[in-house]
């Protein structure tokens, strides 16, 4: 059993409450359905103007951030959350607060751990990963925690039957088979290699760690695609061409600098850098026309270039965009605004030149 | 008619963009430091500063100046630049009575606190600014209006205008000092004065402070009669001799207390004196205080917008209404009899008393004074004097009216029962003279019509004018009627000014709470510890002035009318006509004129089919030498010879006062709020040492190229060696060095009087608060009902004065031995339906075939020609639209937006622009907004030095409505003009519109 | 939770465009002149003589449910607690144009100069300083003042968007 006394040392890394990070929230009446306000196990997430908001009282559990299908919360990184036990390196078993077991981490609730997350962390922590978890059912969190447990236990399931031998296994090690990696702290962070820990911080994967862990621990070979389906950075921007505006709004909002516009030759390239993406979505979310959507990896295999086409200069704004066989190049805001001063809702549009 | 056609909007849209996109970005970049240097930046997740509060802010109070109105600003000054102008809390334009700040608060505390003010005057750092502003002396190379020039030092300036010789390689030019002599111009007709007459000022602004500097500079000091020519006459002149007739030229009404008010086409919300305080008294004063507002105009304007009832009058048609009015007032008996009796300031004060400050209450009327009618009297049209009419002690200054059935001294009805005796409607003799009170002769002028045939004159039905004029009378004195220049700017509008001056005295709210008033006036700033405008050792200006301000008589001009006869070659008039300087030098008439200089005006531009007048600019055999002082190179100073910058209107000095909307007295203090003094900024000065009215104060404007107009009036005369400027060139002994030793004894004049006035005031405090302003509190009397700033005078529905006035070019026949006209046209006394246009020779032009008549406006984002310069002002409106209703829109096949061709009958190739399409004109009538249009203001190529210059062609888009305006078919050099009112006719162009 | 907002009086705007003046120098949006925090349009309707010419001056309303604020993909937009002022960080924008699209009222303008989204601060600088906006000091006819209470949005000119959506804070008084 934990109590805030237990906790203790998490409070202490921070303000341990979700933040909203990616693409933006659908607000309490989004697809979701409040899912990360249903999941908060202390009941103080709420929905303020609309958006999500923990107030005092949340021990930075992460089951929100897990929760939210769209990824627009972020818990503190595992990096901050995972807790060493004292005297102890962190080895490949870890431990929920709620557990009587002595892994070399211990986690508030395992359930918070995003499935990508757990396949990178177990890359690093040597091939296995030991996840165990006290009685859900008599956990002070109550049964958010088993909900949130779910996800992890497909991808261990999944992750097991593709590589032919445990990776994730949630439960402990095989008496004697307790794997002391002998990594401290900083040394196990280090391992997973600069771009990978900044995006755990976050709470994001990048693509290209992901698939070096998935390489490493699958041997190479193929990534089933119930898997995919789980790990988001395994979910990737595709474009419609034709619609496509190549405005550049994607690549403006993409926070890991994945998406770029090129021009060359007269012609504007939306380019996609692949091992850069953790499947955040905020490119769709800034996407007027609506013509770029996530789709999971197989279907998103195809060439790099998103999408192509003549370059030319919203006559209004002045932003680059793609140029028309006829008419005036219009960028899509300036589009819209045409639009409606030509219709006005209100008489501003109509008004303003 | 017009040589040329200004290029216009035939920039699409986009090459707009481009266009105000290219001004914005050197704006950006030269123009406006303070978005660098000071102002509150973006927010970027920390607080922007705020100027009102930043110890590092200083705010400077002076006075606007991009229109008329002069209202207070506050700028907000940081590191020696202008980050915003705001309005001066401290001035009664800016704020109304219920928030204006306390003269006694201390200014250091007042930065967080701001006037309010209009768009135009927010504007003024992109007018400090303006990257395209002329900031160097530049002297022409290659013929006049070539656009290409050479920038020289002032020395040389200085020394070329005031010595002349082969300045331009075309042959010898008189300088000033060779102009200035005191022999007669010609001797056979002396009374045309001295050659130094030949040097013509022409003014477009300028105001008090430099008018008084002006004057002393030009008429006493060098000693030209026509030391200043204002623009008077292309603004509200006949407005002023219109309304003035009626009692006071200045006038506005009590907006805040007034009940029903009564508007002819005066658009307060947009233009008018001034806009904002107008405009707030309208909507949060009158208006939401259950006052009814009533407009009468041909487009909704924005007040018309805002009124209880529009009325939209046939354009032109208002002196129906006011006519039909003024019937129906007569013969219903429901005007002001009690105050149309009080026939003299006795009388006045018998009825009405004495104000709380000790001041009797003299507002009086004449309209019960007797006019003669017999034909044979000598007097015939003139009002009887009490010695005609053989009273006893009977003076000739003094009138006659009835009273209990006998005539008596207007002056001796000093009692209330004698002055309700009064007859208002007397007919008869008195000591055997054919006699009919003034108000007897008003209602047979008015009963000549029908109402019928009054509604048809302004296409509205009877039921308007009758309800109107029963309204107008059911709000006692509280009830005031209005209007503007759009009344009067027609080849007979003075009468149209009149009879709504008339009105206003029939209801009899002359001086009254909610009535007309006079305004509050200014404090003295000329005379009174020194006199600032008298000129030791100078010369008293003699002679006729070139525009010709007074009667053509034998008394006047005996040997000019012995050479010319009648009619005179060109009209003659009361007053200086502004349209009349460039076809009076033209013509040479009545004398050839030397040099021009012209201070701050474009009459190419301003003047109605102005662009007749550009021949003149360029011929230098009738005009050999153009020195233009200006910051632009505008339609008229592009052809001058040389151009001196001086500074723009936040670097100079100025005293002007308020409209008369302000009820209480205003001596507003405008100063200089950029530049250094001294050779150190405003700001350090401020911060240490107290104010110090006796310091040197030398200032140098922001680009110490420019100088005041002072600086550069005194080098002239240092060069000339005038009396006057340098040593003693006061009466207190001091001298004239810089503009502060003319500036510094106004402020003690102004500081002095408001001290006599029962103020208390140091210079420090008009300097710090930007003016001496008479508290809210001395404004209204409530126990009597009067205004305490009041007119105090005589109120007229008869005008004595026109009806003896001779219109000198309507003689065909006269005495060769005494010169005396024999027949001609007396101007009348009273007003009249006149909906014909007039040539010069007073003979009413052949209708105009064309369907549409064209009115201009001013709207709310410019004043005249030099608003344009700023580019925020020119964001509201990017080019003027050419507005005619829907209507007749559809009946030429036009869409809103259609490019199109306009034309007139003197300017048949016409201009083009956009179409706006509306509902809220009525049909028959074409609107162009004033202001746009340019042709030059920097908005086309030209060189200086050799080198292209920037420039901006968003200045030039846009429609002008001037240039389509009819020309005088006699002189064929000028607009239409009203020779009694001698306003230019704005309002008589008929034109159509096609698809361009 | 205290929110800042507009009180505008219809009958009183005259529509002489002094509060954009006020704004454009007060905020310094001189740089790219399309850039208006604060605008004021024209509704003409009915036919002649009947014609009625209505003047609305808007700015951002700071709602109390920002779409703006929803749409941005860097969380540049931020609502503050304290008065319900709704800012956008300059350093955090990208200028993808989200808020712009998103925003009912056209409140949040992109700079061709900064290539970021700009828009109405409600004078946060002057606000912290105890004053009130540049546009309310200086509106010529009182119709801009400056209020606290949002409940209801009073009588809307018809072509206001529908503030249900957002829940602006703006009342229009008469």
């Amino acid at each position: 059993m934990f109590g805030p006394r237990a906790l203790e040392a998490f409070l202490r890394t921070g303000d341990p409450a979700p933040v909203l990070a990616g693409p933006p929230c659908e607000g309490p009446e989004g697809s979701c359905g409040g899912a990360c306000a249903a999941a908060c196990p202390r009941g103080v997430l709420r929905f303020r103007d609309a958006l999500p908001e923990a107030s005092e009282g949340c021990d930075g559990c992460g089951l929100c951030a897990a929760a939210c299908p769209r990824g627009s919360l972020a818990a503190p990184g595992v990096e901050r959350r995972l807790r060493p036990r004292p005297g102890r390196n962190l080895g490949s078993h870890w431990s929920c607060a709620a557990s009587p077991a002595r892994g070399g981490g211990t986690l508030p609730c395992l359930g918070a751990l995003r499935p990508e997350q757990a396949v990178v962390l177990a890359r690093a922590a040597g091939g296995t990963l030991y996840l165990e978890a006290g009685e859900c059912v008599r956990c002070p969190l109550g049964p958010a925690s088993e909900k949130a447990r779910r996800a992890l236990e497909a991808t261990a399931r999944s992750l097991g039957e593709a590589a032919g031998r445990e990776v994730l296994v949630l439960g402990p090690p095989p008496p004697g088979k307790e794997v002391e990696a002998g990594l401290d702290r900083r040394a196990f962070f280090r391992s997973l290699g600069g771009s990978a820990s900044k995006s755990l911080a976050g709470g994001s994967v990048r693509r290209g760690a992901l698939q070096d862990a998935l390489e490493a621990l699958l041997g190479g070979g193929p990534v089933p695609s119930g898997l995919l389906a789980l790990l988001r950075p395994c979910h990737s921007p595709a474009v419609q061409e034709e619609g496509c505006s190549l405005c550049g709004a994607c690549a403006l909002a993409c926070p890991e600098g994945a998406l770029i516009v090129e021009e060359a030759e007269g012609n504007l390239r939306l380019h996609l850098d692949p091992t850069s993406c953790t499947g955040c979505g905020v490119c769709a979310a800034s996407c007027a026309p609506g013509v770029l959507s996530l789709v999971p990896l197989p279907e998103a295999q195809g060439p790099r270039t998103l999408a192509r086409g003549p370059a030319g200069s919203c006559v209004e704004c002045g932003r680059r965009t793609r140029r028309p066989s006829r008419g005036p190049a219009l960028c899509p805001a300036c589009l819209l605004l045409r639009k409606r001063r030509a219709a006005p809702p209100f008489p501003g549009y109509a008004a303003r030149a | 008619m017009a040589k040329k056609n200004p290029p216009l909007s035939e920039l699409d849209r986009r090459t707009f963009l481009k266009a105000t996109g290219a001004a914005a970005a050197v704006t950006a970049v030269a123009g406006l430091p303070a978005a660098a240097a000071g102002q509150p930046g973006r927010y970027t997740g920390q607080l922007p500063d705020t100027p009102d509060t930043s110890p590092a802010v200083n705010h400077v109070r002076s006075v606007c100046l991009q229109c008329r109105s002069d209202c207070g600003l506050t700028a907000h000054v940081r590191n020696g630049v202008l980050m915003k102008v705001d309005g001066n809390p401290y001035h009664p334009n800016c704020r109304e009575p219920d928030e204006i700040l306390p003269y006694d608060t201390d200014p250091a505390a007042a930065g967080g606190e701001r006037g309010r003010m209009c768009p135009r005057g927010q504007a003024a750092p992109e007018v400090l600014y303006d990257p395209l502003r002329i900031t160097r002396p530049l002297k022409r190379v290659g013929p006049r209006g070539s656009g290409r020039w050479q920038s020289i030092s002032w020395e040389q300036a200085v020394e070329e205008i005031c010595e002349g010789g082969n300045l331009f390689g075309e042959g010898h030019v008189d300088g000033l000092r060779a102009l200035r002599s005191f022999d007669p111009i010609d001797p056979a007709i002396p009374e045309l004065g001295p050659k130094a007459n030949q040097v013509v000022v022409m003014v477009g602004r300028m105001e008090e402070g430099q008018t008084d500097f002006n004057d002393r500079f030009w008429g006493k000091s060098y000693g030209t009669i026509n030391f200043r020519l204002p623009h008077d006459t292309i603004c509200e002149l006949d407005w002023f001799v219109g309304a003035g007739e009626a009692g006071a030229a200045n006038r506005k009404p009590d907006f805040l207390n007034c009940k029903y008010l009564l508007n002819f086409g005066g658009n307060y919300l947009e233009a008018n004196f001034p806009m904002q305080t107008v405009a707030r008294k309208i909507v949060a004063g009158l208006k939401a205080r259950g006052g009814k507002l009533v407009v009468v105009d041909p487009r909704m304007s924005k007040v018309a917008a805002k009124a209880d009832r529009w009325v939209p009058v046939k354009p032109g048609g208002d002196i129906g209404i006011l006519m039909g009015m003024i019937r129906w007032i007569l013969e219903n008996h429901r005007y002001n009899g009690q105050f149309l009796r009080t026939c003299s300031a006795q009388a006045a004060t018998a009825v009405f008393g004495t104000d709380r400050k000790g001041k009797a209450i003299q507002t009086h009327s004449s309209a019960a004074w007797l006019v003669i009618t017999d034909p044979a009297h000598p007097h015939h049209r003139k009002f009887l004097r009490a010695d005609e009419a053989g009273l006893p002690g009977g003076t000739s200054s003094e009138f006659v009216v009835v009273t209990g059935g006998s005539p008596q001294r207007n002056t001796q009805v000093a009692t209330v029962a004698s002055v309700d005796g009064v007859d208002l409607f007397y007919q008869g003799t008195v000591n055997g003279i054919a006699v009919k009170s003034a108000l007897l002769l008003l209602r047979e002028r008015a009963q000549e019509k029908t109402y019928a045939e009054y509604a048809d004159v302004a296409g509205v039905d009877v039921d308007t004018i009758v309800t109107l004029a029963q309204e107008f009378t059911s709000y006692g004195p509280a009830a005031v009627a209005d209007a503007y220049r759009s009344v009067v700017k027609k080849s007979r509008g003075t009468y149209q000014a009149f009879a709504v001056g008339i009105l206003n005295v029939l209801v009899g709210n002359i001086d009254r709470i909610g009535g007309l008033s006079a305004g509050g006036g200014k404090y003295n700033t000329t005379n009174k510890v020194v006199d600032v405008t008298n000129v030791p050792g100078g010369v008293t200006p003699a002679g006729v002035g070139l525009t010709r301000e007074k009667d053509y008589t034998p008394a006047n001009v005996p040997n000019l009318i012995a050479r010319d006869g009648y009619p005179p070659r060109r009209p003659w008039y009361r007053n200086k006509v502004w349209q009349e300087i460039l076809p009076s030098i033209q013509d040479g008439y009545p004398y050839p004129v030397k040099c021009l200089i012209t201070y701050w005006a474009n009459p190419v531009y301003t003047i109605p089919a102005g662009i007749v007048q550009e021949a003149t600019l360029r011929d230098r055999s009738a005009l050999p030498l153009f020195v233009a002082i200006d910051i632009n190179l505008n339609e008229t100073t592009r052809f001058a010879d040389y151009i001196l910058p001086d500074g723009s209107y936040l670097e100079r000095w100025g005293t002007p006062g308020a409209a008369p909307t302000v009820v209480t007295k205003v001596s507003a203090w405008r100063q200089p709020v950029v530049g250094t003094y001294d050779k150190g900024t405003p700001q350090e000065r401020d911060a240490s040492a107290p104010f110090d009215v006796d310091a040197p104060n030398e200032y140098i404007p922001y680009h110490p190229q420019t100088k005041t107009l002072e600086d550069i009036y005194i080098a002239i005369g240092k060069r000339l060696g005038l009396p006057g400027v340098g040593a003693n060139a006061f009466v207190d002994g001091g001298s004239l060095d810089r503009a502060w030793d003319f500036y510094k004894r106004v402020l003690k004049n102004l500081t002095a009087d408001a001290n006599a006035s029962g103020l208390s005031v140091t210079e420090a405090d008009v300097v710090a608060r930007g003016g001496v302003f008479q508290p809210p509190e001395d404004a209204y009397d409530w126990s009597t009902g009067f205004l305490l700033n009041r007119q105090n005078g005589r109120n007229n529905v008869y005008s004595e004065n026109w009806a003896t006035y001779l219109n000198a070019r309507t003689v065909t026949a006269w005495d060769p031995v005494t010169g005396k006209p024999l027949d001609g046209e007396y101007f009348d006394p009273l007003p009249r339906v006149e909906l014909r246009s007039f040539d010069s020779l007073g003979r009413p032009l052949n209708p105009d075939p064309l369907p549409l008549l064209l009115t201009t406006y001013k709207p709310a984002f410019h004043t005249q020609s030099r608003t344009i310069v700023c580019p925020s002002l020119q964001m509201h409106l990017p080019e003027s639209l050419v507005e005619m209703n829907t209507a007749d829109g559809l009946a030429r096949g036009l869409q809103d937006g259609d490019l199109v061709r306009v034309f007139s009958a003197s300017n048949p190739q016409g201009v083009r622009g956009r179409v706006r399409l509306t509902e809220a004109i009525r049909p028959g009538v074409v609107a162009i907004a004033n202001s746009l249009g340019h042709w030059a203001m920097q908005s086309s190529p030209y060189e200086v030095d050799g080198q292209p210059q920037d420039y901006d062609p968003g200045r030039a888009l846009g429609v002008h409505g001037n240039v389509l305006m009819k020309v005088d078919p006699v002189l064929g050099d000028m607009p239409l003009t009203d020779p009694l009112g001698m306003g230019s006719v704005f309002f008589e162009t008929r034109v159509d519109v096609v698809k361009a | 939770m205290r929110q800042l907002g507009w009180k505008i009086d219809l009958s009183k705007c005259i529509g002489c465009k002094a509060c954009m003046e006020a704004c454009k120098f007060e905020n310094n949006t001189t740089l790219d002149l399309r850039v208006n925090y604060r605008w004021v349009t024209e509704v003409e309707r009915g036919r002649f003589p009947e014609v009625e010419r209505v003047f609305v001056p808007l700015a951002c309303n700071h709602c109390a449910d920002p779409a703006c604020k929803r749409s941005c993909p860097t969380k540049a937009i931020t609502k503050r607690a304290s008065d319900g002022i709704v800012l956008i960080d300059q350093e955090k924008c990208v200028g993808c144009q989200a808020c712009v699209m998103a925003c009912p009222y056209g409140a949040p303008q992109f700079n061709r100069v900064t290539k970021k989204v700009e828009k109405c601060t409600l004078c946060v600088h002057r606000v912290e300083a105890g004053l009130g906006p540049a546009c309310a000091a200086t509106c010529v006819g009182e119709a801009i003042s400056f209020g606290e209470d949002f409940r209801r949005w009073g009588d809307p000119p018809p072509e206001f968007a529908d503030p249900r959506q957002t829940r602006p804070s703006i009342e229009f008084v008469r």
